[in-house]
């Protein structure tokens, strides 16, 4: 089966459609920037003009009714909050922006001069409240949500899903900086997911190398948006308990789950949890690699072993 | 002395709803209009598990992609579901791998 491919870039990162019928790749490739152009008027912090910008221009309790897609945004983000019991924080907003990350990251200085950052817990999730039926949202005085880390993987979902269905069958596989989301019908063999530090990477002959027939796989990691300030190295994952960038013993979690969104999801909360990710990954069931500081590497969840990549 | 009211807790939301689905299968349209109003309750409840059959059902038009759900065919994403949904991986091959997934 040949696949074709559109490379590109998206939300200030890559992103990549494949798709098993080639004469539809324009079509899945439309369809998934239309679905990553509305996810970035809707989520963007960095954008004034993005409807969750807007929603939170003020500095006391903010309110007001938003759209499906905000809504769906803000739900699937309080839902990550919930199933982790708070390691994925949406209200970590104005953590990470204190910590310097305050615009899109190909404007972050990579180094700057010293900051002073106060340990001190964000506002937490159950300080932003939904009501579904009418798409009011509620966000109390001191609160700044951040979409960044459920956004972009749930824009893979729905690309993903978009782009199956303008294709009118097929299969169809989205990354959006590494957060990948396929949907339809796999390639034989399943669509084939290099591992590595950074989205950025060449795909590589000894690179690890997993398959998936459906759902999705995350990466979190520490190494890639980075940055110094007064000599101390800064990321852009937030420990909601500490406010201030995790400082785990993991520094990259990759996690195959039935869907981009829970893949992510899981993959960052393994970072903020630390010690413990291993077995809470592996006793959800989810396959997960995990690399620590020194660059070990920790295999659960029924991930493949390296040793049995397939020639 | 009418009993004072109060919002619906998450797991009464979630047995109401599945006495719904219980109904529905044993009795039809009927059974399920029974609990309709505590459904209805258990919509305002609070976010995430209710949430997201509202939102999915209405994002395709502000994406302007299909009037159909463009809930992912393999996934929870928006469904509320109260567990990661887990998925399952098998040993690839370097040669046809169509992507890299990486931290960004």
């Amino acid at each position: 089966m040949t696949l074709a491919a559109y490379r590109g870039t998206a939300l200030g990162t890559s992103m990549h459609v494949v798709v098993t019928d080639p004469d539809a790749l324009d079509t899945a490739t439309a369809s998934v920037e239309a679905v990553v152009d509305a996810i970035d008027r809707a989520c963007s912090r960095f954008r004034d003009d993005s409807e969750l910008s807007r929603l939170q221009v003020g500095d006391g309790r903010r309110e007001g009714i938003v759209s499906p897609l905000l809504a769906q945004a803000l739900a699937t983000a309080l839902r990550a909050a919930e199933l982790t019991d708070g390691a994925v924080d949406p209200t970590v907003g104005e953590a990470v922006r204190n910590a310097g990350y305050s615009v899109d990251f190909g404007a972050v200085p990579a180094d700057g001069a010293p900051l002073t950052l106060a340990v001190s817990p964000v506002p937490g999730w159950r300080r932003v409240r939904l009501f579904p039926a009418t798409r009011r949202v509620e966000i109390d005085a001191g609160v700044e949500v951040d979409l960044g880390a459920t956004a972009k993987a749930l824009a893979s979902d729905l690309a993903a899903a978009a782009a199956l269905d303008a294709m009118r069958g097929g299969g169809v596989l989205v990354s959006l900086g590494g957060d990948v989301s396929v949907a339809g019908e796999p390639p034989e063999g399943g669509w084939h997911i290099q591992i590595a530090e950074d989205s950025r990477a060449a795909i590589t002959p000894d690179g690890e190398t997993i398959a998936i027939r459906a759902g999705g796989v995350a990466t979190s990691s520490t190494t890639v948006r980075r940055w110094q300030r007064g000599g101390v190295e800064l990321h852009h994952i937030i420990d909601p308990a500490t406010g201030l960038p995790a400082a785990g013993p993991w520094r990259t979690v990759s996690v195959v789950a039935g869907s981009c969104v829970d893949a992510n999801i899981a993959a960052t909360a393994a970072i903020v949890r630390g010690a413990e990710a291993a077995s809470w990954l592996d006793g959800a069931g989810l396959p997960a690699r995990l690399v620590d500081r020194n660059g070990a590497m920790t295999r659960v969840g029924g991930w493949p072993a390296p040793g049995a990549q397939a020639s | 002395m009418p009993a004072s009211k109060r919002r619906i807790t998450a797991a009464e939301r979630d047995r109401a709803l599945r006495l719904r689905r219980t109904l529905t299968m044993a009795f039809g349209v009927a059974g399920a209009a029974a609990v309709a109003a505590l459904a209805v309750a258990a919509a305002d409840t609070h976010v995430g598990a209710s949430t997201s059959r509202v939102a999915t059902s209405t994002t395709a038009s502000s994406t302007g992609t299909t009037a159909k759900s463009t809930t992912p065919s393999t996934s929870s994403s928006g469904t509320g579901s109260s567990s990661l949904s887990t998925g399952s991986a098998s040993t690839g091959r370097s040669s046809s791998a169509s992507t890299v997934s990486g931290g960004s």
